[in-house]
């Protein structure tokens, strides 16, 4: 997993590229805890070059989705791919986040 | 014939290896791109489970996972020493529809493997688990 950012305004965009499993979700989940921290409550999610994720990865989105709401903050995710919007169906989360198609899109939630 | 064998030991960092061998058996046998998801995602939950709590020693063990194709079906045997559980008796409840505030954060990895399996069984026997999973391809 790599993981990148870039700050648009007051949005924060964190991209995800490879495999968000088992074995690397709490490196995501300790740097979103630290953005966070940090005073970040605006986020954007990019999952275009996010090919896999198990129910560790969906963890840490929800996690995040919670804690960013109990700073009055906003989150949205964009590009999953066919087969993680599918998990996302199956895990009923696809009710609980922004979902965008890419980071432009994920921009007019804010 | 499509099979393959994939003998792991209890530990997370197997994952690895586990993709990278399903990886190659449906490379070999140019199977869908979507069941490789599938089964990488059904097979991480499952292991998981049984490294994070099927152990109570700190003793190295070792977990069997085949896989075979017959026309178009995918048979995947997952097998270990571990305490007995049987994760198909497992229910999500209502947990799916509850609203956001309300959502327990975990909770969801054998909810994905039934869902995306078509057919189910477990056994216990000799002090193993067996499950065996079907999936149409």
């Amino acid at each position: 997993m790599k993981l990148s950012e870039q700050k648009h305004g007051q949005v924060m965009v964190i991209s995800i590229a490879g495999r968000l499993d088992t074995t690397n979700f709490q490196e995501l989940e300790s740097r979103l805890v630290q953005l966070i921290d940090q005073g970040e409550k605006f986020l954007v999610i990019n999952c275009e070059n996010l090919e896999y994720i198990s129910s560790s990865g969906l963890r840490v989105f929800l996690f995040t989705l919670k804690k960013v709401g109990q700073q009055k903050g906003k989150m949205a995710l964009c590009g999953l791919n066919s087969n993680i919007s599918e998990i996302f169906t199956i895990a009923g989360f696809s009710s609980y986040f922004n979902l965008a198609k890419d980071e432009a899109e994920a921009m007019t939630f804010f | 014939m499509k099979n393959c064998q994939i003998q792991v030991k209890n530990v997370i960092t197997e994952l690895e290896n586990i993709s990278g061998k399903l990886e190659n058996f449906w490379e070999t046998h140019s199977l869908p791109a979507r069941s490789l998801f599938e089964t990488n995602l059904v097979v991480e939950e499952l292991f998981t489970n049984i490294v994070f709590y099927g152990y109570t020693d700190q003793a190295e063990h070792h977990i069997m996972i085949d896989l075979c194709v017959v026309d178009s079906e995918l048979i995947i045997k997952i097998e270990d020493d571990a305490i007995a559980f049987n994760p198909l008796e497992k229910e999500v409840g209502d947990e799916l529809v509850k609203p956001v505030e309300d959502r327990q954060i975990g909770g969801l990895g054998i909810h994905l493997v039934k869902t995306l399996m078509d057919k189910a069984e477990y056994l216990r026997k000799d002090g193993r688990n067996i499950l065996t999973l079907h999936k149409n391809l």
